[in-house]
């Protein structure tokens, strides 16, 4: 691990708390767990009332990116086109990934989809989605935008 | 040093703020899951509860015991553990409203661990600390800690806040009686 654990523990911990409004606002549901640096979040979109379940793992955050992952609620399949969203502007890629900068996962060193982008910048991408209750924010918005929400990925 | 805390603990004695309902079946229920940790040896245990929510209230629906790590004095919550308590909930179509836990003796501030660690911290989540590994139950509730989050910190709420926001409602009522 590049990052101590208590370096990333601070930063999730102050980053959240830019949210605490939002669970009580959305029905999210939160749970942090500092000593594995999983943070786990429950979502419902309001358009069809599906739920999704994030997990990311933030060992070395802030020198890397999260690493983003969804569950299904259900089977707790990981990882699956049955765990995602579908539409998302671009962002619910259908590899399957959230695909943006603030996703290891969305690296192609990670076996995501893009080559173009440096991961040590991550955070100088998109200034607007680099702290984590900013992702959080725009995610809900993603499952709420009637313009491009599809429902989940695939059945 | 105040008990596992080296402050205060902030209190709430606010009678008309945020409210918790508790179903009455659940209470026992509860503390059975408390006292369950430890394979026979007394352990602190840990529940979340899933319920609904309105703007000025929380209703706990469902006791749910993760997968967790214990001892006398601590616990901790394994590795997609959490992850399992979310997908319950969203099976359930339920959110989480609380934590409890149990400690090992009278002292049901939250220690400084518990003001961070895997604890939820979000506008208008409680968590309730039960006192001696519930051995005696959670009633009555004056006996436990009763924390509610809010601007930032952890509150604990007052015997008379308790008495006015925590409310047990009965399974059923019957009124020809």
């Amino acid at each position: 691990m590049a990052v101590a654990k208590a370096v990333s523990i601070a930063h999730v911990e102050s980053e959240l708390a830019a949210v605490e409004l939002w669970p009580a606002r959305d029905g999210w549901s939160i749970l942090w767990d500092a000593d594995s640096l999983l943070l786990v979040v429950l979502m419902r979109s309001t358009i069809d009332g599906e739920r999704y379940i994030f997990e990311f793992e933030l060992d070395d955050y802030r020198q890397l990116p999260p690493s983003i992952e969804l569950v299904h609620p259900e089977t707790g399949e990981v990882g699956i086109r049955r765990s995602y969203p579908g539409g998302g502007r671009g962002y619910f890629h259908n590899k399957p990934v959230i695909c943006a900068p603030w996703n290891r996962k969305a690296y192609q060193t990670h076996g995501g989809p893009h080559s173009d982008w440096v991961m040590k910048n991550w955070a100088s991408y998109r200034l607007n989605h680099s702290r984590l209750g900013d992702m959080l924010v725009l995610l809900q918005e993603l499952l709420d935008d009637r313009a491009s929400y599809t429902g989940r990925m695939e059945r | 040093m105040y008990g596992g805390r080296l402050t205060p603990i902030p209190m709430d004695g606010s009678l008309t703020g945020r409210r918790l309902v508790l179903p009455e079946t659940l209470v026992p229920e509860i503390a059975r899951l408390l006292r369950s940790y430890g394979d026979g040896e007394a352990h602190e245990g840990v529940v979340y509860l899933g319920g609904v929510e309105t703007s000025e209230q929380s209703v706990a629906l469902l006791a749910i015991a993760p997968v967790a790590t214990t001892t006398p004095g601590s616990f901790r919550t394994g590795l997609g553990a959490n992850t399992a308590v979310v997908s319950t909930l969203a099976t359930q179509r339920l959110i989480l409203v609380a934590q409890i836990h149990s400690h090992p003796s009278d002292w049901v501030d939250h220690s400084d661990g518990d003001d961070r660690g895997a604890l939820v911290r979000f506008e208008g989540y409680w968590s309730i600390v039960i006192p001696g590994f519930a051995g005696q139950g959670l009633l009555p509730l004056t006996r436990c800690g009763i924390h509610l989050y809010g601007q930032g910190r952890f509150a604990r709420l007052t015997d008379a806040a308790v008495a006015a926001r925590v409310r047990l409602i009965p399974v059923a009522v019957d009124l020809r009686r």
